[in-house]
């Protein structure tokens, strides 16, 4: 994906979000300018971001200036630590918070450049334990209880 | 109680053992914060947020605002030694404190830019102390009408501030002014957009959504570009002070960029950065030696210094005395208020003048606590930059997930976090600014409900808004900011054709 093309589809995903916002506002009470209901301010706001999202488009096809980064550009680091932290938020209700933990420092400590498997696997559980005795037992965060179903 | 009286209560505040403490831990952290890539302050308010819960609401706004500024000192640390800003407002400090520390001068860069911070902060407790009150006079005789034109002012200037396009401004606008309108309706209380879920009847909180695009994206970010850990130059104690010549050149630039710098912060947007592009472009017109920039000019470092921590203070002025958040660190102090129970706005130095006064107070105490950390024990935070960065970040990815958890013990939260992170992470690339949506949606919720009360105060006459002398100010005020640049542009073409 390139940049403009990403400028495009950023500018329609706005349009369409606007444009959803407006239907669902319709939906609701608008009353009178008198006695305004709860459906007028979400009514202004969707049209404001359509508008925008129209002119965003408009720019994305006349603009020649290259944004900053490549979309795409370097992305598999990034994209392997949002995939840990959503693995981190589907474990947690599952099996509780030692195991997800774990697995988020050993892939997070990987991504950044840390070598060597043992060597992760220990600094993992030293941060695991730390924030189990941080937050569990001195400030009394209750994690959920594991369900163990999936 | 007038400001003298104010200041001197302020401090047997400031001054009882907990708020000292409080203060403490918070420059202590704002300072570390500011050393070290990722977290940011306004992630670090966030995550601290539910340890206030234990302190009282004066306590818990003592240690949130001593973070903000307190990472205003640290920023510059890592630009002089490093070349690398911990904050983005200590980007023009890269240029020569950086400098200055290749020639072997990094002691002066570190002890001009501490000097230069404090003095700034002094200059903005000074000027909340006198504005303060009288802006809090001016206040009480707004209506919802002058909040609801105070609302769109802050937003319009705001989407000028930044660095991107008005459109993709207005887009972000719309999109934080989006979120904030899930949940009750402020008038009638009818739910709106839950989707089902029970727990966004009570709104979307701020702090996952300030977490996710202040904490979460930067980890994104600095994943890619994957940040190595540098050794910073060693700075010993008898380095520090500078030459005779180094504090004739400092003073002047230190004492406009303080004035300037606090001005700037009472208008809404990022200005602690533009306080400082400003003030660097000040000096270097006003030197006599302006060849020396970039190459290690004190001045360079001195003006920006002071300029960015007297913004950081001119920005409690709207929070303070109107109850408005005009950056997303003041959006996080307001939600810290709201959560303790303090009514904010212009009654809040009289209903709650231990708060106000307090914090006011307490910041001079932090100003001076940040000199002693930041000079003598400057050695102990640059030794924090030699830690690796892949411990740095995997603490900051736990933190950002269990403390956005801990503070109501919701999953919700936590999935809120990580979909406003990666969003604000592809947000940035596209040129747009996630801080524009944190702050609209912290004003969301307060310009509605002024902009419906206005509506039922003048029955739908509407036209009836914009002629309060007040509210037309601001409307025309805002519009003119938004049409600066293209006035501005067809004023030079005509000049020059």
């Amino acid at each position: 994906m390139n940049s403009r093309t990403a400028g495009l589809a950023a500018a329609v995903l706005f349009l369409v979000i606007g444009s959803g916002q407006i239907y669902m506002s319709l939906a609701l009470p608008r009353g009178t300018l008198a006695e305004p209901g709860p459906g007028v301010f979400p009514l202004l706001v969707g049209a404001l971001m359509s508008a925008s999202s129209i002119a965003c488009l408009v720019l994305a096809i006349v603009e020649r200036t290259p944004l900053e980064f490549g979309l795409l550009k370097d992305a598999a680091r990034p994209a392997v630590l949002v995939v840990a932290l959503a693995a981190f938020l589907v474990l947690l209700p599952r099996v509780g918070f030692i195991l997800p933990s774990l697995l988020l420092q050993v892939v997070t400590l990987q991504v950044f450049g840390m070598r060597g498997v043992w060597r992760r696997l220990a600094v993992a559980a030293v941060i695991t334990a730390a924030a189990v005795l941080l937050f569990e037992t001195l400030l009394g965060v209750q994690f959920p209880a594991p369900t163990w179903s999936f | 109680m007038n400001a003298l009286d104010g200041i001197l209560f302020g401090f047997s505040v400031a001054f009882e053992w907990r708020n000292l403490l409080a203060c403490f831990i918070g420059v202590l952290i704002g300072t570390v914060v500011g050393v070290l890539p990722g977290i940011g302050p306004v992630g670090a308010m966030a995550l601290l947020l539910p340890a206030t819960y234990a302190l009282t609401p004066a306590g818990a706004l003592i240690m949130l605002a001593g973070i903000y500024y307190g990472s205003m000192y640290g920023g510059s640390t890592t630009a002089i030694l490093l070349k690398v800003p911990g904050e983005v407002s200590s980007v023009v400090t890269t240029l020569d404190g950086y400098e200055m520390a290749q020639r072997g001068r990094a002691g002066p860069a570190l002890f001009v830019a501490a000097i230069g911070s404090f003095v700034a902060g002094t200059v903005g407790v000074v000027g909340l102390a006198f504005i303060g009150p009288l802006l809090s006079k001016v206040a009480l005789t707004f209506g919802p009408p002058e909040y609801c034109a105070l609302c769109l002012l802050g937003l319009m200037v705001l989407s000028r501030l930044t660095d991107s396009s008005l459109s993709r401004a207005f887009v972000m606008v719309a999109a934080g002014l989006a979120l904030s309108t899930v949940g009750m309706e402020p008038m009638s209380g009818t739910s709106r957009f839950t989707f089902g879920f029970l727990k966004m009847s009570q709104g979307i909180d701020l702090v996952p959504i300030a977490m996710g695009m202040f904490g979460v994206a930067e980890l994104l970010s600095m994943a890619e570009r994957e940040l190595k850990t540098q050794a910073p130059i060693r700075v010993r104690l008898r380095e520090l002070l500078p030459t005779k010549e180094d504090w004739q050149r400092s003073w002047p630039p230190i004492t406009r960029g303080s004035i300037m710098g606090f001005l700037f912060g009472l208008v809404p947007g990022p200005t602690a950065m533009i306080a400082t592009f400003t003030s660097y472009a000040l000096e270097r017109k006003l030197s006599r030696h302006p060849e020396q920039f970039g190459k290690g000019a004190i001045e360079g470092v001195a003006g920006p210094e002071a300029a960015n921590n007297g913004a950081a203070q001119g920005a409690f002025i709207p929070l303070l005395t109107l109850g408005i958040p005009f950056a997303p660190a003041s959006a996080m102090l307001l939600t810290a208020l709201l959560i303790h129970g303090v009514q904010t706005g212009p009654l809040m130095m009289v209903n709650n003048p231990e708060v106000f006064w307090g914090v006011v107070s307490s910041m001079y105490v932090g100003n001076f606590m940040l000199l002693v950390l930041n000079l003598p024990l400057i050695g102990v935070f640059v030794s924090l930059l030699r830690l690796p960065m892949y411990l740095i970040a995997s603490v900051v990815a736990l933190l950002c997930l269990v403390g956005t958890y801990a503070i109501s013990n919701s999953m919700l939260d936590i999935w809120v976090l990580l979909i406003s992170g990666v969003a604000a992470y592809l947000l940035r690339k596209l040129r747009f600014e996630p801080a524009i949506l944190v702050l609209a949606l912290a004003l969301g919720p307060i310009l509605e409900r002024s902009f419906l009360q206005s509506l039922y105060l003048v029955q739908g006459e509407w036209m009836e808004i914009f002629q309060r002398p007040i509210t037309a100010g601001m409307i025309i005020t805002g519009l003119v900011v938004l049409a600066a640049p293209a006035l501005l542009r067809q004023f030079r073409g005509s000049a020059a054709g």
